[in-house]
């Protein structure tokens, strides 16, 4: 029996994708909230206290969704800045 | 399914391939955005959405690191060929 004498049928090949585009997607995640994270307490939490005052509570949330809108221009530049650069050459 | 039917299966092959290419561009964008953020958004404390001026500075912040990048890209070439 040699190495490659089973193909994949085509829902072993679906789940196998599935399964990776879900574990970028996680990764992806994961990254935006550790950058989220460490952004935004620096921003927002001068000297911590004993817990998050009311005011770094929303300076957090604010700064959260301004580091969201923020990703999504970049992202949208980016795309587009790619798309130009190609039909250039 | 051995590991061989993995490798040789092209429509797997194609799949990583682009998901390879999508995945550098996103972990650009995360770089991207960390920059930017500092040099457009620092010192807002700005309160419900982006102003236009911050949005204007986001993507000229994009566009110019990318300048930078080629330009920096092409003058290293450049010193290698002359040899430095």
């Amino acid at each position: 029996m040699s190495l490659d004498s089973q193909k994949l049928d085509s829902n072993q090949r679906q789940q196998i994708m599935a399964s990776v585009q879900q574990q970028l997607a996680l990764q992806n995640a994961q990254e935006l909230l550790q950058k989220l994270s460490d952004k935004c307490f620096k921003a927002c939490v001068q000297k911590p206290g004993s817990s998050l005052s009311s005011s770094e509570q929303k300076c957090i949330t604010q700064c959260s969704d301004r580091y969201m809108d923020a990703w999504n221009i970049v992202s949208r530049t980016y795309a587009e800045r790619i798309r130009r650069e190609q039909l250039r050459h | 399914m051995s590991l061989g039917s993995l490798a040789s299966d092209p429509e797997l092959q194609k799949f990583v391939a682009t998901k390879e290419l999508e995945n550098q561009i996103t972990a650009q964008v995360h770089h991207l955005t960390n920059i930017c953020f500092d040099k457009c958004l620092e010192s807002s404390g700005s309160a419900s959405d982006l102003s236009a001026r911050q949005t204007v500075c986001l993507q000229n912040c994009v566009e110019r690191f990318l300048d930078c990048s080629v330009l920096i890209t092409n003058r290293t070439v450049q010193r290698i060929q002359q040899g430095r």
